[in-house]
C-alpha cells in the first residue's frame, strides 16, 4: 500500500490517513527523523513535539527521535499522531552572506524493526523550517 | 625502574592518544575556530621549558591541534613539536543526549551559562604531548637527551555564552516550550480544556522533569524560568475563555498567534548569530586548570630515561567582547597564573621547587593577536653560594591566523633562567616563532 506524504513544510498539518497491514498489527509502530545536512559549516537545532492524541511521546523535543515507540498497530489504530519538528540552521564560522544550505527532512514508519514508508520534505530556503505531520493510523 | 615504568605508562598514553586519529580519517572537513589554533601554552611545552607563552587563555577544546616551532636551545636553534587532543570531541558528539548526528548543534556546549561541572570537566579535557631537544639549564645534572612532555588541561569554568547567542538561546528554548503546549492542545477535545493553565502547568512539570534529567536543555536561569512560566499563566488566565465550544478554537488561535510571535523572534535572533563573525564564542570567567610531567630520555636513550619535573597549575582568566555589533573579532583578555613545579631533585635537576605567579593581557583583532605577559618565578631553595631565589620572564608574543587551520605564532623576550644555580646570569633574550596546525577532519555522520 502506498501512504500518502503527510510532512507540510512551514504550513499547518493536514490530516491523513496512515494505512498499516493487519498482518502487522501485533507489530510496535516507531517512527525515526532525519536531517540530512552535510555541510560543516552548519548544524541543526532541534525541536520536536510528537503527540498521539494528547500523549506526549516524546517529552525532551531533541534530539531527532530515533525509533520512537509510538505503540502496537492494533492499539492505535483510529488513533492521530502529530508531528511537528522545527529545525534551525546555526552556523558555526559565522559571516553568514549567501544563501543557506538546503537539506532534506525525513521521517520514517517502522513496524517490527521493518520499514512501512519513507516519506520526505526539502527545507525552505530561511534559516528556520517547520515539518508537520498529522496521520490517522488504520488498519487495513 | 621506576622511571622505566614511568616512560612506559607515557608510551601506552601516547599510542592511546593517537589511535583514534587513524579512526576518524574519512571525509569533510572540520572547521577550525579562530581561538582553537593556540597550542603555543600546551602543559607539555611548558614543562619541557620551551613554551613561547607561558600563560595561556583558556581556549575551546579542538579534536586535535598540532603545533611546530623553532626555539633558541643551548645556544642553537632547534625543532619542537607537540600536540593536543580533546578525547571527548573524538568519540565525535553522538554521546550527547541533544544531539545524535554530527550536523545537530550541541546546545549543552555552548548555551548553558551553568552547565554540570563534570560535564564540563570532561568537554573539556584535553591531552598534549610534545618532544624537544633538552637544554641543560632546565634539566640540570641530567644529561642531553630528547625531551617528553605530556601534560592534560580541563576548564573547571568555562564562561558563559555571547550575548547574541545567548538571546536566541533563550528564544529558541521560549519557543520550543510554546510549540509543546500547542501541540498539547492541537488534538484535544472541548472538555479537555476546561482549565487551560493546568495544562501548561503540566507541560511546565515534563520539561522541568526533563531538564533535571539533563534530557533537554535549558539556558534560562532558575528565576528567568519562572518569570516566563508564571507570564504565561497570566496571560492565558486574562484570555477568559469562558464559553464551552469557543474556549478550544480561541485558545488555539491566542497559542498559534503566539507560536508565531516568538518563531519570528527566534529566527531575528539566529540571523544575528549567524551573521556574527565569530557566532559562538564564550566570553567572561574562564579557569583551566592543567598538570604534567616531563621525562628526559639521556643521550637519546630509552634507557636513560629520567622523570625530570611535575607541575600543577591554574590559569584564570576574564574575556570582553569589544565588538558588539558582531562584524569583528575584536576581544580583550586578561589572564593570571599560579604554578607549581616539583624537580626531581634526587637527579639533580634542581635543588628547588619553583613556584610561578604571573600576568598577560591579550589584544585580538581579527586574525591577529598581540599580547604581553610576565612571570615571576620564587624558587623554594638556593644552590650553595647563591643567594637570589627568584628569576623572571617577560615575553611579546604576536599570532596572525594565515588560514582556518593554520596560526604563526613568534614570541620575543626574556626566559626564566634555567636553574637556581644561574639565577646570578645575566638574562638572555629569546626569540621563538612556529606554525600550529589544526589538522582537517571528517564529519563521521550519523
Amino acid at each position: 500500500m502506498a501512504n500518502q506524504n503527510p510532512i507540510h513544510v512551514n504550513e499547518e498539518e493536514v490530516l491523513t490517513t496512515f494505512e498499516i497491514s493487519a498482518a502487522d498489527q501485533a507489530k510496535q509502530v516507531c517512527i525515526t527523523i532525519d536531517a540530512d545536512l552535510n555541510d560543516v559549516k552548519w548544524k541543526l537545532q532541534t525541536d520536536t513535539q510528537v503527540f498521539l492524541e494528547t500523549e506526549d511521546l516524546y517529552t525532551p523535543s531533541s534530539p531527532l527521535p530515533e525509533n520512537l515507540g509510538v505503540g502496537v498497530a492494533r492499539d492505535i489504530a483510529g488513533k492521530r499522531l502529530l508531528i511537528q519538528t522545527a529545525l534551525v540552521l546555526v552556523s558555526t564560522v559565522g559571516g553568514v552572506t549567501g544563501n543557506l544550505p538546503v537539506y532534506n527532512y525525513t521521517l520514517t514508519f517502522t513496524a517490527g524493526g521493518l520499514e512501512l514508508a519513507k516519506f520526505s520534505a526539502k527545507s525552505s530556503d530561511k534559516n528556520t523550517t517547520q515539518f508537520n505531520s498529522l496521520s490517522k493510523f488504520s488498519l487495513v | 625502574m621506576k622511571n622505566k615504568i614511568i616512560t612506559l605508562i607515557c608510551l601506552v598514553l601516547f599510542g592511546a592518544t593517537l589511535w583514534p586519529m587513524f579512526g576518524l580519517a574519512q571525509t569533510g572537513v572540520d572547521n577550525q575556530k579562530f581561538e582553537n589554533l593556540k597550542l603555543n601554552s600546551s602543559p607539555a611545552f611548558v614543562l619541557l621549558g620551551i613554551e613561547p607563552d607561558n600563560i595561556q587563555r583558556p581556549t575551546s577544546p579542538s579534536k586535535l591541534v598540532a603545533g611546530l616551532q623553532n626555539a633558541v636551545i643551548d645556544g642553537k636553534l632547534q625543532p619542537n613539536v607537540a600536540f593536543e587532543i580533546t578525547p571527548y570531541l573524538l568519540k565525535s558528539e553522538k554521546g550527547n543526549h541533544q544531539v545524535k548526528t554530527d550536523n545537530q548543534f550541541d546546545a549543552d556546549a555552548y548555551l548553558l551559562s551553568h552547565p554540570d561541572f563534570i560535564q564540563t570537566f570532561w568537554r573539556n579535557l584535553s591531552v598534549s604531548l610534545a618532544t624537544s631537544p633538552t637544554d641543560k639549564q632546565t634539566f640540570g645534572d641530567l644529561k642531553p637527551g630528547t625531551g617528553l612532555g605530556i601534560g592534560i588541561h580541563t576548564l573547571i569554568f568555562d564562561g558563559k555564552p555571547n550575548k547574541r547567542l545567548k538571546t536566541w538561546g533563550d528564544l529558541f528554548f521560549k519557543w520550543s516550550v510554546i510549540r509543546k503546549i500547542k501541540a498539547s492542545f492541537a488534538l484535544a477535545s472541548v472538555s479537555q480544556v476546561a482549565n487551560p493553565t493546568a495544562q501548561f502547568d503540566v507541560v511546565f512539570k515534563e520539561i522541568d522533569n526533563d531538564v533535571k534529567a539533563r534530557k533537554r536543555f535549558n539556558p534560562l536561569s532558575d528565576q528567568e524560568y519562572r518569570f516566563f512560566c508564571d507570564s504565561l499563566r497570566s496571560r492565558v488566565a486574562a484570555l477568559q475563555l469562558t464559553e464551552v465550544g469557543t474556549t478550544l478554537a480561541g485558545l488555539k488561535e491566542w497559542l498559534k498567534k503566539l507560536d508565531d510571535q516568538y518563531e519570528q523572534a527566534q529566527s531575528i535572533a539566529i540571523d544575528s548569530v549567524n551573521h556574527n563573525k565569530n557566532p559562538l564564542a564564550k566570553e567572561g570567567f574562564m579557569l583551566d586548570l592543567a598538570a604534567g610531567k616531563a621525562l628526559l630520555f639521556q643521550d637519546n636513550t630509552f634507557e636513560g630515561a629520567a622523570g625530570a619535573k611535575a607541575a600543577l597549575w591554574i590559569t584564570p582568566s576574564y574575556r570582553w567582547n569589544l565588538d558588539q555589533q558582531g562584524q569583528s573579532i575584536a576581544m580583550l583578555d586578561l589572564m593570571a597564573v599560579a604554578r607549581l613545579t616539583w624537580n626531581n631533585q634526587e637527579a639533580g635537576v634542581d635543588v628547588a621547587n619553583y613556584f610561578d605567579t604571573g600576568a598577560k593581557i591579550a589584544y585580538t583583532l581579527n586574525k591577529f593577536t598581540g599580547s604581553f605577559e610576565g612571570v615571576y618565578r620564587h624558587a623554594s631553595n638556593t644552590p650553595a653560594g647563591q643567594q637570589k631565589k627568584y628569576t623572571y620572564r617577560a615575553t611579546i608574543g604576536l599570532n596572525y591566523k594565515l588560514s582556518e587551520t593554520v596560526t604563526f605564532t613568534f614570541n620575543f623576550g626574556t626566559n626564566f633562567d634555567g636553574n637556581t644555580a644561574t639565577y646570578t646570569d645575566p638574562k638572555q633574550m629569546f626569540a621563538v616563532g612556529g606554525l600550529n596546525f589544526g589538522l582537517p577532519f571528517i564529519q563521521t555522520g550519523k
